[in-house]
C-alpha cells in the first residue's frame, strides 16, 4: 500500500482527513477509517450507534455504495455498540446492491431503523422533536429533527459526494437534512429573501450542522454524479476514494476537489467556515491520502 | 354561414381552453386505462409548492421551469407487472419541453413530432404539449416496449398537442433527434456546468449540445446591447475567478482551463454568446 502525505502538518500528527483509494470500497472504507484511528476511537463497548447514509436514490453515483456502510456497521459492532440504528430508513433493495450482502444479512438484520424517516417524512411525536433555532444560528428556524439523534451515543454521517442543483455540492454538511422531516425541509428552500435561494439554503444547512456534529464522517467518494444532481442520470466521475474523518467543512472542501468542483463555489463550506463548524482551508490539515 | 363559422370557432377556442386547462390528475393513465391494469394505491397529486413532497431533490429545478401540478401513480398488472408514471403540468409547452430534454437524459427521440417519446431500458420519458411525462417499467414482467408505446398513444389522444418548440430551439440546424437540452434558468445551467453561484450569464434561456467530448452551451438575449454588456462581464469573471487559469480574452472571445482541464472557448455573435466546453484529450 503506496501512502502519500497531502498535507502540511507533520505525519505524526494524528491525521484530520484519511482518504483511501482503491477498487474495493468496503476494504477502502475499513483502512481509512483504521488509519483515522480505529473504530474504538469513536465507539466504545455498550455504545448506542446511529447512522445517516445517503441511501434514497436509484442512479449509481447517487446513493452511498453499500459496501462502504456494511463496513462502518461491521467496525461499530466490532468495536462493541450494542445498538445501531439507522436514522432515516433503509430500504431492503439497498442492501441487495451489495455483493457482499449474504455475507453480511445476519449482520445487518441486527440493525435498526426508523422507518417513519422515509422520504417524505412527517412530523410524529413518538419519533421527531421541534427544536427552536440552534445557538448561533443566522437563518433556519424551528427544526423538526428525529429524537434518536440526540439519545445515541455516537453518530456516524456516511453521505456521497454528488452534485445538487442548488447547492452545487452535496455531502456531509447536506446529509444532515436526512435527518428532518419533509416539511421541515422545504422550510429551508422556500423560507429565504426568494424562493430556492441558494444563499438562503446554504446558511440553513450550516445552522443545523450546530445541532449534533457527527463524531465520525465517512464519505462516499468511489463513484460521484456531477451533473444533473441530485438524482441523476447525469455525467459522472469515479475517483475510487472513500474519505473519513470528523470535521464536516473539511471533508466537503476536499470532497468537492476530488470531483472537479471549486470548494468556493460550494457556498455551504463558506457558511459552515464562518460559523466556526470546521476548517476550510485544507493547506491547515493533515490529510492522508493511501492507494491501494 | 358568417355566424356557424363563429360558432364553430367559438367551439374549438373553447374545446382548445379546456384541453389545456385539464390538471395532470385528470389526465394521468389511472386505474382501467386498459384492461387489467389496477393502481396500487389512490393517484396522488401536488401542485405548486407541495412539488417538494413528491420529488426528493430537485424539485426547485421543476419551479424554476414553470411547474403547475403534477400527478403519480402505480398501476399494476397480474402478467404485465408494475408501472409508475409521473406526469407533470408545466406553464408551457417550452417549459415541458426543458424539463423533458433535461430528463431525458442522452436517450434518443423514437417518435415524433407530437408526442417526442424517448424509451430507454425501463424508462419512458413524454413531452406532449405543456405536459412532461415519466414512466418507469423496472419493475415490468414483459413487453415493456409495447406497453409504452401504448401510453404515448394514450397520452397523445387525451390531450392533442402540436408540440410547440421553444423558437431558440426551433433555429437549430441539428435533427430533431439530437441529443441537446433546452435550458430556463441558473439551476438548469448549474445541472449542466456550474460557472460558480453567481449569474454571470443572466441567464433566462440557453440550448446546450452535446457531442461527444465537449458541450456547447448557446446563451440567447433580448438585445444585442445586452448580450454585448453579459459578455464584457463573462470576459471579467472568466479572467478573475479563480476557478479558472490559462484566461486569454479579447472584447469578442476568449480562451481558459477550469480546474477538471476542460478547456473553455468563448465569444458572443448578436444576441447570443457561445461557449464550448471541451474535455481533455486521455
Amino acid at each position: 500500500m503506496a501512502m502519500l502525505c497531502a498535507g502540511l502538518a507533520a505525519s505524526a500528527q494524528k491525521p484530520d482527513i484519511v482518504s483511501v483509494k482503491g477498487s474495493d470500497a468496503f476494504l477502502s472504507t475499513l483502512h481509512a477509517v483504521e488509519t483515522l484511528g480505529g473504530m474504538e476511537r469513536f465507539v466504545q463497548p455498550g455504545n448506542t450507534v446511529g447512522i445517516l447514509v445517503n441511501s434514497g436514490f436509484r442512479e449509481k453515483g447517487a446513493y452511498v455504495d453499500p459496501d462502504v456502510v456494511i463496513a462502518a456497521v461491521k467496525m461499530a459492532f466490532d468495536a462493541g455498540a450494542s445498538d445501531i440504528v439507522f436514522l432515516q430508513h433503509i430500504l431492503p433493495e439497498y442492501w441487495e446492491r451489495s455483493k457482499l450482502e449474504p455475507e453480511y444479512r445476519e449482520m445487518i438484520a441486527r440493525t435498526r431503523t426508523i422507518e417513519i424517516n422515509q422520504f417524505p417524512s412527517e412530523f410524529h411525536e413518538d419519533f421527531f422533536m421541534k427544536i427552536e433555532q440552534p445557538e448561533g444560528a443566522l437563518a433556519a428556524g424551528e427544526m423538526e429533527v428525529v429524537k434518536e439523534i440526540f439519545e445515541v451515543d455516537v453518530f456516524i454521517n456516511i453521505p456521497i459526494a454528488k452534485n445538487h442543483t442548488l447547492t452545487t455540492l452535496t455531502n456531509s454538511m447536506k446529509n444532515l437534512m436526512g435527518l428532518k422531516t419533509r416539511a421541515s425541509n422545504v422550510k429551508f428552500h422556500l423560507d429565504g429573501p426568494a424562493r430556492n435561494d441558494p444563499d438562503y439554503l446554504a446558511q440553513s444547512i450550516a445552522d443545523l450542522n450546530l445541532l449534533r456534529p457527527a463524531d465520525l464522517i465517512i464519505s462516499d467518494v468511489t463513484y460521484s454524479l456531477i451533473t444533473n444532481g441530485p438524482s441523476g442520470p447525469g455525467e459522472t466521475v469515479a475517483p475510487g476514494k472513500v474519505v473519513a474523518g470528523t470535521d464536516p467543512v473539511a471533508i466537503d472542501a476536499y470532497c468537492a476537489g476530488l470531483i472537479g468542483f471549486f470548494a468556493e463555489d460550494i457556498l455551504t463550506i463558506e457558511k459552515g467556515s464562518l460559523l466556526a463548524i470546521g476548517e476550510k482551508d485544507l493547506q491547515k490539515l493533515n490529510i492522508v491520502e493511501l492507494e491501494r | 354561414m358568417k355566424r356557424k363559422v363563429s360558432l364553430v370557432f367559438l367551439f374549438a377556442w373553447v374545446l382548445s381552453f379546456g384541453v389545456k386547462s385539464q390538471t395532470a390528475q385528470e389526465v394521468i393513465p389511472g386505474p382501467g386505462w386498459q384492461e387489467g391494469w389496477e393502481a396500487s394505491y389512490e393517484v396522488m397529486s401536488y401542485e405548486g409548492d407541495d412539488l417538494f413532497f413528491l420529488i426528493n431533490g430537485g424539485a426547485d429545478l421543476y419551479m424554476e421551469y414553470g411547474f403547475v401540478d403534477v400527478a403519480a401513480v402505480e398501476l399494476s398488472h397480474p402478467e404485465k407487472g408494475n408501472l409508475y408514471i409521473e406526469l407533470y403540468r408545466m406553464d408551457s409547452d417550452s417549459a415541458a419541453f426543458g424539463i423533458f430534454s433535461l430528463r431525458r437524459g442522452d436517450i434518443s427521440i423514437e417518435i415524433y413530432p407530437a408526442p417526442w417519446a424517448a424509451y430507454g431500458d425501463d424508462v419512458l420519458h413524454v413531452w406532449n404539449g405543456n405536459f412532461y411525462m415519466m414512466v418507469s417499467g423496472g419493475q415490468m414482467k414483459t413487453a415493456t416496449l409495447e406497453t409504452f408505446t401504448t401510453l404515448v398513444a394514450y397520452l397523445s389522444e387525451k390531450v392533442p398537442a402540436e408540440n410547440e418548440l421553444p423558437g431558440v430551439a426551433r433555429k437549430l440546424s441539428r435533427p430533431k433527434g439530437g441529443h441537446y437540452a433546452y435550458l430556463m434558468g441558473p439551476l438548469a445551467l448549474n445541472n449542466i456546468y456550474s460557472f460558480g453561484p453567481e449569474n454571470v450569464f443572466q441567464i433566462r434561456e440557453a440550448i446546450v449540445l452535446f457531442g461527444e467530448n465537449q458541450k456547447e452551451l448557446i446563451f440567447y438575449y433580448e438585445s444585442e446591447a445586452l448580450t454585448e454588456e453579459v459578455f464584457a462581464g463573462v470576459l471579467s469573471y472568466m479572467e478573475n475567478a479563480r476557478r479558472f487559469s490559462d484566461f486569454q480574452g479579447d472584447m469578442n472571445s476568449f480562451l481558459a482551463l477550469d480546474r477538471r482541464g476542460n478547456r473553455l472557448s468563448g465569444k458572443f455573435d448578436e444576441r447570443m454568446i457561445h461557449v464550448t466546453v471541451e474535455q481533455p484529450k486521455e
